[in-house]
């Protein structure tokens, strides 16, 4: 990168943990019975294809003992002819058939309450608001993300006592389902739901549709097609039958390949592999220290994630490598040794200013290539900052106002005086190998841990872990064993082993859940002196919460990368972009001298490479056009995790590697059947004309898929009539508007993506957006956080922090690609945003805009009564 | 003696959570056993669904002959026990003309008496489980009998 500009006062966001004025007093839950597991319940519902998608039929099972015990054919809106075929069905297949109310209270129910038995499907939550006879938002839910489901109507009093089923959706592959209302003898027991989809992503990390997921777990039945729109005929009722038997094979191979797990969280609350990690902890019999709220604010102050940069802007880079480094954050885990912190019965600090300074200012990149550097226990230390001119992570919207998304770029840092930030060392070395100035150590504070929990032994997927061995270690040699020897069974036990490593060593660390509880909070980290605020959404911990291990991890993350970056520099050689764990590096022949000397940072026991040159598996040598002179791949990037690597072909066109087109940006939108192809297609168009690959998508409406899977999305359904929750709908994207307030996207009634008429038809609606409109909008976009030259070169921006422009930031949103068509709203707001009223002064507009709060919030925090909900308004 | 009482304190109540987790699965199974019985999923067996043993085998309804046609597959000497219990149910019932309520009747005792038999043959700490359940299903069997005439 190139010297930087005058310094620039941008708002400057820093995490910040959220402590209660008054602690919630955590009485022990009561004792709940457990499901009945050697029953379960499999159903899957067909539905019209109209707007309303009501309940035409659907087919039940019902296993005992995993074996097939009665088949069951419920109908909703048949005609008399199809209820005759369905008769005439059921009758040849031993089934009953039953209207959908007497499923309901003689046979749901009584299985899935009374007997406790397992409720699976595959996309459950919609299936479960197709036999409901009543909806509504959960009550007591700030920003209303729930619903309730009353499969009988709550006009019936006989049935007035019997529990509803709430259904909270967190993204379309994880939904928090349970029984609620409940009264009396059910006060019990809260239902065991699993949604097929949430167990094999679970399990696999990876998103399945129901025909991916059985041919991922190699089931026997395929998933079949049928007509959708068509009458109820014997060949739709095999396809639904057919679909239920599938579930239920899939569900039988999760659960056998969640048994070698050896966890005892059953699978009805097992919503992610977060949750594995979590109940592998549990098991392990540990329980993280906890710090001091102030030092746990200092710490997600100084936390920033995973680095992702583009150094160069619309311009072709030839002869470029793909590195990555082997599990990251597993790796640093190991390489940091932070179990011992995990283990700790309790952390202490201690201060060490001119130690920490002076072994700063002795090491050398040559240092930080030897293990002992990394183990060194000064590792673990958070220095307070102050800087002039050093390259430091700060994350802003690199604007005047605060309003739009911050984001995280490593640029020159200039602290006002008196001011100091937070970094973990880690930040602070890899400052000084990025070069410019090094950051001046003002306060330096060393983390140790003392003692050592009882820590019990684990078996998962096979592999003992005793309880003097390092769990993430011995897991992730283990996998690496599984690797190499390739036994029976070896790809599921070491896809497990990586999904349980990647989530045990570091998300669960840093994990931070938005209540729907209100309350005084007091927070930290955004200034030196924490400050109380009203919060409407409390911000809380989850049970592993140890930031002190998520931000070294981190940073040391950064520094990592920092490491390649400066070997890179030293060879001669162009670090082009970088991506967390993943750095692409030209030209090719200086791969191998930086993979060896990273070589020395190998943790592990087992042979294995730390930094690994993964360029054939983004640019497969299979894949090159015939004729290809390229040798290696091209790079070409437009911005952050917004690029592409290719080759020219004979006649000097580009090829596009389908594994190495991102999509960024594009996500939530509908493409063609295979995303890959369109969107390695759209990239070559990119490169070759630019701007002007728009215009080949002029005329095509640009649409996206969703469901009605908040209650926050009614108002913008309720023209289309009652809906049911989780309906399928399509999101017409209108052309952008000045007016922030403006909607991004119509909600209008689902048209399947090959329903090319009924497509076509949307361009002829009022402000409907085309793709060309889209392709432009993804050209044109530059990440902010750098300026770019006429070359496309990246040159670093100056930022100056003022006291004045901090801004404390909650839990980042994860569901930014829907945000992006629905608006902030529906995804349940974005993070939240707290200001310390001492340095309010102006205007109360120029206060909201500096720092990307309302109005109403100035004047209410000014009042001393801050509402800082996260909501735009 | 201290130590020791506290030592016994912490050993009753391990085994007092132990006997209820062995009683929640009992119960479980006994659960599953019922549905694979009332779904009719037993017949598919060539085992006796009473005491697990192979050989010859001789279809039993479950309500009588006469009211249903729900079958499980049995042994001589399980049905013989079986049939014995039979011959203790209301004799009235015999004569009379078949009805919904009775056949419900009949199905409820003749699982009832499953239930009782079934007790008899699983482990000890299983059998509290099936006779609990017997005993349940003979309270809603008195339910459906009382409205018989």
């Amino acid at each position: 990168m190139t010297d930087s500009l005058a310094p620039e006062a941008f708002p400057v966001f820093l995490r910040v943990f959220e402590e209660p004025v008054k602690p919630r007093r955590k009485s022990e839950p009561p004792a709940k019975l457990g499901p009945n597991d050697r029953l379960t319940l499999v159903f899957d519902t067909e539905t019209t294809t109209d707007n309303r998608q009501e309940l035409r039929f659907g087919i039940a099972q019902i296993y005992a003992n995993g074996r097939l015990a009665r088949t069951m054919v419920f109908t909703g809106e048949v005609t008399a002819k199809e209820r005759e075929t369905i008769s005439n069905w059921a009758a040849g297949h031993k089934a009953t058939v039953l209207p959908l109310f007497e499923f309901v209270t003689k046979e749901f129910l009584p299985i899935a309450v009374g007997q406790r038995a397992v409720v699976v499907g595959f996309n459950l939550p919609f299936d479960l608001a197709r036999i409901a006879a009543e909806w509504e938002p959960k009550r007591k839910i700030a920003g209303k993300r729930a619903w309730t489901l009353s499969l009988i109507p709550r006009s019936n009093l006989r049935w007035a006592y019997v529990p509803r089923v709430r259904v909270e959706r967190v993204h379309s592959a994880m939904s928090f389902i349970s029984c609620t209302g409940t009264k009396g003898r059910f006060r019990k027991y809260e239902g065991a739901f699993v949604d097929c989809r949430t167990f094999v992503r679970a399990l696999t990390g990876e998103k399945h549709s129901l025909k991916s997921a059985g041919e991922a777990f190699g089931c026997v039945r395929k998933k079949t097609e049928a007509d959708y729109g068509g009458p109820a005929t014997r060949r739709f009722l095999d396809y639904c039958l057919n679909d239920v038997e599938l579930t239920w094979e899939v569900y039988s191979k999760c659960r056998e390949r969640y048994t070698t797990f050896g966890l005892k969280v059953h699978p009805s609350r097992l919503y992610s592999s977060a949750t594995l990690a979590k109940a592998l902890w549990e098991e392990r019999g540990i329980v993280p220290p906890k710090l001091t709220p102030k030092l746990n604010g200092r710490l997600m102050a100084a936390f920033y994630a995973g680095k992702v940069e583009n150094r160069v802007r619309g311009l072709e880079v030839q002869d470029v490598r793909v590195l990555d480094f082997t599990s990251q954050y597993p790796s640093l885990y190991c390489l940091l040794g932070a179990e011992r912190f995990l283990t700790a019965e309790s952390i202490r600090t201690r201060t060490s200013t001119e130690e920490v300074r002076s072994w700063v200012d002795s090491l050398t990149v040559q240092d930080l290539l030897r293990r002992e550097t990394w183990l060194d226990p000064r590792m673990w230390t958070l220095c307070e900052v102050a800087s002039d001119g050093a390259i430091l992570p700060v994350r802003s919207t690199f604007d005047g106002a605060a309003t739009g998304a911050p984001t995280i770029g490593w640029n020159q840092v200039t602290t006002e005086p008196g001011l100091t930030l937070p970094y973990m060392v880690a930040d602070v070395l890899a400052a000084k190998l990025l070069g410019g100035t090094t950051p001046r150590i003002v306060r330096a504070t060393t983390f140790e841990p003392v003692g050592r929990q009882g820590v019990r032994p684990v078996k998962v997927l096979g592999v003992d872990v005793g309880p003097g061995d390092g769990l993430i270690q011995t897991l992730v040699e283990a996998r690496i064993i599984e690797k190499r020897d390739q036994t029976k069974g070896w790809k599921h036990r070491a896809d497990g082993l990586k999904t349980i490593c990647n989530a045990g060593s570091y998300g669960i660390f840093v994990e931070v859940n938005r209540t729907n509880r209100s309350g005084t909070v007091r927070i930290h980290g955004a200034t030196d002196e924490p400050f109380e605020t009203e919060e409407e959404e409390v911000e809380e911990p989850g049970a592993d919460y140890c930031p002190l291990v998520g931000t070294a991890l981190t940073s040391s993350s950064h520094l990592l990368l920092a490491t390649v970056e400066s070997l890179v520099g030293q060879l001669g050689g162009q670090f082009v972009y970088c991506d967390t764990d993943s750095a692409f590096v030209s030209p090719s022949n200086l791969v191998g001298e930086v993979t060896a000397a990273l070589e020395h940072l190998n943790p592990y026991s087992v042979p294995a490479p730390f930094l690994k040159d993964e360029t054939a598996e983004f640019a497969p040598k299979e894949e090159y056009p015939k004729g290809c002179l390229d040798t290696q791949p091209r790079f070409y990037g437009q911005s952050s995790k917004r690029y592409c690597l290719f080759v020219r072909t004979e006649e000097g066109r580009p090829y596009v590697f389908r594994g190495a087109a991102s999509d960024h940006g594009l996500g939530s939108y509908q493409v063609g059947k295979d995303r890959e192809e369109w969107v390695a297609r759209l990239w070559e168009r990119i490169i070759e004309r630019g701007i002007d690959a728009a215009d080949e998508y002029a005329g095509v409406p640009a649409t996206s898929e969703f469901s009605l899977s908040t209650p926050n999305l009614l108002p913008r359904v309720r023209r289309l009539g009652d809906m049911r929750p989780f309906t399928f709908l399509t999101a017409r994207l209108l052309e952008p508007s000045h007016d922030p307030d403006e909607m991004r996207s119509e909600l209008v009634a689902f048209i399947r993506s090959d329903d090319d008429g009924r497509r076509a038809g949307l361009m002829d609606e009022p402000r409907q957006r085309s793709w060309g409109s889209v392709v432009e909008d993804f050209v044109r976009h530059r990440d902010r956080k750098y300026i770019f030259d006429s070359q496309g070169r990246a040159i670093l921006r100056h930022v100056l922090v003022r006291r004045k422009n901090l801004v404390g930031l909650g839990k980042e949103a994860n569901r930014l690609e829907d945000a992006r068509v629905l608006g902030l709203r529906a995804v349940g707001g974005r993070a939240k945003r707290y200001v310390d009223p001492d340095f309010y002064n102006g205007s109360a507009t120029e206060v909201a805009v500096r720092l990307g709060v309302s109005r109403r919030t100035v004047f209410n925090r000014r009042r001393g009564q801050l509402s800082s909900r996260g909501v735009a308004r | 003696m201290s130590s020791a009482t506290g030592d016994l304190t912490a050993i009753l109540a391990r085994a007092a959570e132990k006997s209820r987790e062995a009683l929640d699965v009992a119960h479980d199974e006994a659960q599953a056993w019922l549905e694979e019985l009332r779904s009719g999923a037993l017949s598919a067996d060539s085992v006796c669904a009473v005491c697990g043993r192979s050989g010859e085998l001789e279809d039993n309804h479950v309500a009588g002959r006469r009211h249903g046609d729900l079958t499980v597959p049995m042994c001589r000497p399980c049905h013989r026990r079986f049939t014995e219990g039979q011959d203790l149910w209301p004799h009235e019932w015999r004569r009379m003309k078949r009805t919904p309520d009775l056949d419900l009747a009949l199905l409820l005792l003749g699982v009832h008496d499953l239930l009782q038999l079934k007790a008899r043959d699983v482990p000890e700490a299983a059998s509290g489980a099936y006779l609990a359940l017997a005993a349940s299903v003979r309270e809603q069997y008195a339910r459906v009998a009382g409205r018989l005439p």
